[in-house]
C-alpha cells in the first residue's frame, strides 16, 4: 500500500490541476461571451449589404463573370479553420473528421452549385489545396498529404475584419485566375453552448440562393427579406457592375469572418466544457484519494491503540 | 432629417440624425440632404462630414473611411465600411508614422505591379484622410498640436 506521504502528494497536485483546468474554464466562458457578441455583431452589417444587393438585383442577375462564372471543378481551394493550440474537446478532431471525410469522398466538393443548378465534374479525381487557419489544422491536412498554400497562425482569438482580409484577397486572386474552380471553407458553427457543427460551406462562385441562405443564418432580419423586387428606382454611381464588383469581395470577406468568428466561439464553448469535465474529474479523483488517505491513517491509529493495549495487557499479566 | 448608420463587420461606428452628409464617392464628392433620391455609390478612402443643426446653431461631426459602399433611400443612409473611425479616435501621432512608412513603400517600390501600387496609394490617401479629420478636431476642440 502507498505510503501516506505519496497519496497526500497526489492530492495536492491533482488539487493544483483542478485549480487550473478551473481558471482555464473561466477564461473560456469569458472569452465565449466575447466570442458570441461579436458574432452577433456582424448582423447589422450582413443586413445591410443585404439590402444593397437586393437593391441591384436586377444587375446580379445578368453578372456572370469573375466570380460568379461557373466552371467545371477540377481543383479545389479549401480553408480549413480549427485552433491553434489543444485541450478544447472535440472541437479540432471535429474539424479533422470533416476534412478527412470530404478527401476520401470528394462527390460533394465535385459539385459545383449554383443555386438548383448544379454542373458536376467529369474528373475522376479533384484535386484539393488547403489554407489552413489554426496549427492544428495545419497538422491533420499535412497528414493527409494534401497542399497547403498558406497558413494563417497568428490570429487572435478576436480577429478584426481587416485581419481576413488577407485571405479574401488570395481567395478571390487565385479563382480570378482560374487556379481554383471551386473554394469551400471548413468551419464550426456555433449552434448553442452545448451543440457545435463542423461544416462545409461554398465560398465560390458565389451563387444567389447560397448567399441568401448564408446571410440569413447571420441576420435574422433577412430571412423575410430575400431578393424582392426593387420598389424605388435607385441611382447608382459609378454603375451597377462596378458597385457590385466592389461588394463580392466584401461578402467573401465577410463570411470568411463570419466563420471564423463561429469557430472561435465554438472553439472556446467546448473548451469550457472540456475543462469543466476536467475540474469535475479532479474533484472525483481527490475525494476518492482523500477516502484513502484517511482508511491508511485510520487503519494506523487503529494498530498503534492495538499495540499499546497489548503491550499494556502484557505488563499487568 | 436623415437616419445616418455607418457600419464595418466589426461594429456600428456610429448612428445618428443629421441635416447633412458630404461623403467622398468614387465620382468626386457627394453631399447629401434630405429628401434625395434613392442613390447607391461605392466610396474610396477619406472623409465622411455629418452635420447637425443644433439650438446655437450647426454642428459638424468628422468620421473617416477607408472604402466601402452607400445605400440611400426614405431618409435612410447606411454606410457599409470597411473600416471606419470617429475624429476622436484617431492617434495623431500614429496616424503620420503610418502614412510616412505608406510613402516610403511607395517610393522604394518602383517595381510594384499595378495592384501592389494602388494598394499603396490607397493606404496614402486613407491615411491623409485620417491625419486631416484628427487635426480638424483637435483645432476645434481647441487642443494644441505640436
Amino acid at each position: 500500500m502507498a505510503s501516506t506521504k505519496d497519496i497526500q502528494r497526489r492530492i495536492k497536485s491533482v488539487g493544483n490541476t483542478q485549480k487550473i483546468t478551473r481558471a482555464m474554464e473561466m477564461v473560456s466562458a469569458a472569452k465565449m461571451r466575447k466570442a458570441v457578441v461579436s458574432v452577433l455583431a456582424i448582423r447589422p452589417y450582413a443586413h445591410a449589404a443585404w439590402g444593397v444587393l437586393t437593391n441591384l438585383s436586377r444587375a446580379f442577375a445578368e453578372y456572370k463573370t469573375g466570380l460568379l462564372e461557373v466552371r467545371e471543378v477540377k481543383r479545389v481551394l479549401a480553408i480549413a479553420v480549427t485552433s491553434n493550440r489543444g485541450l478544447c474537446g472535440a472541437f479540432n478532431s471535429q474539424i479533422a473528421k470533416k476534412i478527412r471525410e470530404e478527401i476520401l469522398h470528394p462527390e460533394s466538393l465535385k459539385i459545383n452549385r449554383v443555386g438548383k443548378e448544379k454542373i458536376e465534374s467529369t474528373q475522376e479525381n479533384v484535386e484539393i489545396d488547403f489554407i489552413t487557419i489554426g496549427k492544428k489544422g495545419e497538422n491533420v491536412v499535412r497528414r493527409t498529404g494534401k497542399n497547403i498554400v498558406a497558413s494563417f497562425n497568428d490570429l487572435s482569438y478576436l480577429p478584426k475584419a481587416e485581419d481576413v482580409r488577407v485571405v479574401g484577397k488570395m481567395v478571390i486572386d487565385d479563382y480570378l485566375a482560374k487556379k481554383y474552380d471551386k473554394v469551400v471553407i471548413f468551419y464550426t458553427d456555433y449552434v448553442s453552448a452545448m451543440s457545435q457543427q463542423a461544416k462545409v460551406r461554398q465560398l465560390l462562385p458565389i451563387s444567389k440562393i447560397d448567399l441568401e441562405k448564408q446571410i440569413a443564418e447571420m441576420d435574422v432580419l433577412a430571412k423575410e427579406y430575400g431578393l424582392k423586387d426593387i420598389h424605388s428606382e435607385y441611382k447608382v454611381e459609378p454603375t451597377p457592375e462596378i458597385v457590385l464588383e466592389h461588394i463580392f469581395p466584401r461578402l467573401i470577406e465577410m463570411q470568411i469572418y463570419h466563420a471564423i468568428l463561429e469557430s472561435n466561439a465554438s472553439k472556446e464553448s467546448s473548451r469550457m466544457l472540456a475543462m469543466r469535465n476536467a475540474t469535475d474529474a479532479a474533484g472525483e479523483m481527490k475525494d476518492s484519494l482523500t477516502f484513502v488517505f484517511n482508511q491508511i491513517r485510520q487503519g494506523k491509529i487503529t494498530q498503534e491503540i492495538a499495540e499499546i493495549s497489548a503491550g499494556r495487557a502484557a505488563l499487568e499479566n | 432629417m436623415i437616419k445616418f448608420k455607418i457600419i464595418t463587420p466589426e461594429r456600428t461606428v456610429f448612428e445618428a440624425e443629421v441635416t447633412q452628409v458630404t461623403l467622398p464617392v468614387t465620382e468626386g464628392e457627394v453631399t447629401i440632404l434630405a429628401n434625395h433620391r434613392p442613390y447607391i455609390a461605392s466610396l474610396t478612402p477619406g472623409e465622411i462630414v455629418l452635420k447637425t443643426k443644433k439650438a446655437d446653431g450647426e454642428e459638424e461631426m468628422d468620421l473617416v473611411v477607408s472604402g466601402g459602399f452607400i445605400e440611400f433611400n426614405e431618409n435612410k443612409l447606411t454606410v457599409l465600411a470597411d473600416t471606419a473611425e470617429r475624429a476622436e479616435e484617431i492617434d495623431l501621432k500614429r496616424a503620420e508614422e503610418a502614412r510616412t512608412r505608406a510613402e516610403e513603400l511607395k517610393k522604394n517600390c518602383i517595381e510594384m505591379d499595378e495592384s501592389e501600387y494602388a494598394r499603396v496609394a490607397a493606404a496614402i490617401q486613407k491615411e491623409s484622410a485620417r491625419i486631416r479629420v484628427a487635426k480638424k478636431h483637435y483645432t476645434r476642440s481647441g487642443m494644441k498640436i505640436n
